[in-house]
């Protein structure tokens, strides 16, 4: 029987190991994917927003957005893996790195019989397997 | 800033060495650069220990006061220096600092991997949890994976075959064939693994088109140096071979995923770590007589060689078919046999390719591989995929 506190760690491990979102700085809208703490254009700083108030004392903080990485994008580069590491059962998975419409550059898997680097996919967020028993959700591109 | 002279190396066979721990073979490789450096040497004061994954491949932790006390060698001061496959050469730069800054006068720097302690699924899992924790590991992704997309846009770009690439594994396995120390010493037929009948059978893909010629094996190992201050009272006399100095140390960061860079091909860490390390020596790529370059994917000997300057972009694979790259060329790169054949225990390789640039540089690596009267030696130790990565050079005047 799971405890709120066993609940909430297992809420938390699934919500880190669930990325699919770039960041979007409030003051210069630029996107980040993985989260940065410091925005590359503009320098503006994100602090932990459960304590941006009381432990860093920052008044009339705004809060960075989530962009969903999805819909059209461009093949950059793509390789099928055999050397996977430990913990999967497949004998090899493709995986891809392309960049969004919105200029966003991200690794995932690849659902694509003939890939050709520059030609157009698309990006959905789909379960694509399990770790520990918790589902992981990530990127993946189709035609 | 003071002056370092490296009066002693030492090394450890590269291979299965699965019936020692990681500290006795940090320790063995230490003891053979003692050796090597002489017993007039005043005393180590302090050590530097170099390595990657002691806590998740052997779990053990601590290992730099196991090595201490292994070679008896306390009170001296002991610290360990972790960056990833870049551990070997950070540790030294490390080593190098401590004397040049004034805090230390006689270093021993030692880094080695103990890899074979786990099967190879591990072993990449290991070498995988390099990537970024939330958005690449748990895709399964892993640094062949990486070195299979890279080497595709490097291929189109620069119109390299699967036959081009196989002439490095050649060059580099004949090398390895006169190394002592190297994994895996054995002649390559390049016909056999490109062309063959039997090629796909004999080389298959890891990550396409990567295959399984054009990468490292997983080693284990380790590699050791005594640095002194050059300034000691009669330093040089109490020396028991040909002093080698250490030139110029650069390092650099890149971004943590390789999908964030601008231009996927350019690797501006290898590019940046060589310029610091040209300055600080006061030397340009056109002085390097030798290299011994990270090559874990093939490839990257390539990659490395064009952002370090020894050749123009795309230009690295002709100077490797015309034999530029020989033991007897214009610029020999990696006399040691390279990852490819001596090796690659990862936290290790940094200060083994150090190793090889002092054994040339004073002339005693074996007949069959010593690169001919050389000056100048350069060492490009590649951390993640060009996360972060450290140059050494070397110059034995």
């Amino acid at each position: 029987m799971l405890n709120d506190i066993d609940k909430l760690q297992i809420e938390n491990i699934y919500s880190q190991q669930t990325v699919t979102n770039a960041d979007c700085c409030p003051e210069c809208k630029t996107l980040a994917y993985p989260p940065v703490l410091v925005c590359k254009k503009c320098g503006n700083r994100r602090y932990p927003e459960d304590e941006v108030e009381y432990v860093w004392h920052k008044k009339g903080y705004k809060t960075w957005s989530k962009v969903p990485l999805e819909g059209k994008c461009t093949l950059v580069t793509w390789t099928r893996l055999w050397a996977l590491p430990d913990g999967f059962d497949v004998r090899y998975i493709d995986f891809a790195i392309v960049k969004f419409e919105n200029g966003v550059k991200a690794l995932g898997h690849l659902d694509c019989e003939k890939p050709v680097a520059g030609m157009t996919l698309n990006g959905d967020t789909i379960k694509l397997r399990e770790i520990d028993g918790n589902d992981f959700y990530g990127l993946i591109f189709r035609e | 800033m003071r002056k370092v002279i490296i009066a002693g190396t030492g090394h450890t066979s590269f291979g299965n060495l699965r019936k020692y721990k990681l500290s006795e073979i940090l320790a063995y490789a230490a003891l053979d650069a003692m050796e090597n450096g002489g017993n007039d040497l005043p005393p180590i004061d302090q050590v530097i220990v170099g390595n990657m994954g002691a806590g998740i491949l052997n779990h053990q932790t601590g290992v730099e006061s196991a090595v201490v006390s292994t070679l008896n060698l306390e009170p001296a001061s002991a610290e360990m220096v972790v960056n990833g496959p870049a551990s070997g050469a950070s540790a030294f730069k490390v080593g190098y600092m401590a004397i040049a800054s004034g805090m230390a006068d006689v270093v021993l720097v030692t880094a080695g991997e103990l890899m074979r302690a786990v099967t190879g699924w591990q072993a990449t899992d290991f070498v995988a949890t390099l990537t970024h924790p939330d958005i690449e590991y748990p895709y399964g992704i892993t640094l062949p994976g990486y070195a299979g997309m890279y080497l595709r846009a490097y291929m189109d770009k620069y119109n390299i075959s699967d036959e081009m690439l196989s002439s490095i594994s050649v060059r580099d396995h004949h090398n390895g064939m006169f190394n002592p120390w190297a994994h895996v010493q054995v002649e390559v037929d390049k016909e056999a693994i490109s062309s063959g009948n039997d090629a796909k059978v004999i080389n298959p893909m890891v990550a396409k088109p990567l295959r399984m010629y054009h990468t490292c094996p997983v080693s284990d190992g380790a590699a050791a140096a005594v640095l002194v201050a050059a300034d000691l009272p009669d330093i040089q006399k109490k020396l028991k071979h040909k002093p080698v100095f250490v030139s110029g140390i650069g390092s650099a960061t890149d971004t943590h995923c390789v999908h964030n860079r601008k231009d996927l091909l350019k690797l501006d860490a290898v590019r940046l770590s060589a310029e610091k390390a040209y300055k600080m020596a006061g030397v340009k790529a056109s002085d390097i007589d030798l290299a011994e370059l990270h090559d874990a994917f093939i490839f990257l000997e390539l990659c490395l060689a064009e952002e370090a300057g020894l050749f123009p972009r795309g230009k690295a694979i002709e100077a490797v078919l015309s034999g530029k790259t020989d033991i007897k060329g214009q610029i020999p790169i990696n006399p040691s046999g390279g990852l490819k054949s001596k090796g690659h225990p990862v936290g290790g390789t940094g200060m083994s390719q150090i190793y090889e640039l002092v054994k040339q540089l004073r002339g005693d690596a074996e007949k069959e591989r010593q690169v001919e009267n050389p000056k100048t030696a350069m060492a490009i130790n590649f951390g993640g995929f060009g996360n972060n990565v450290v140059t050494t050079i070397l110059q034995n005047s």
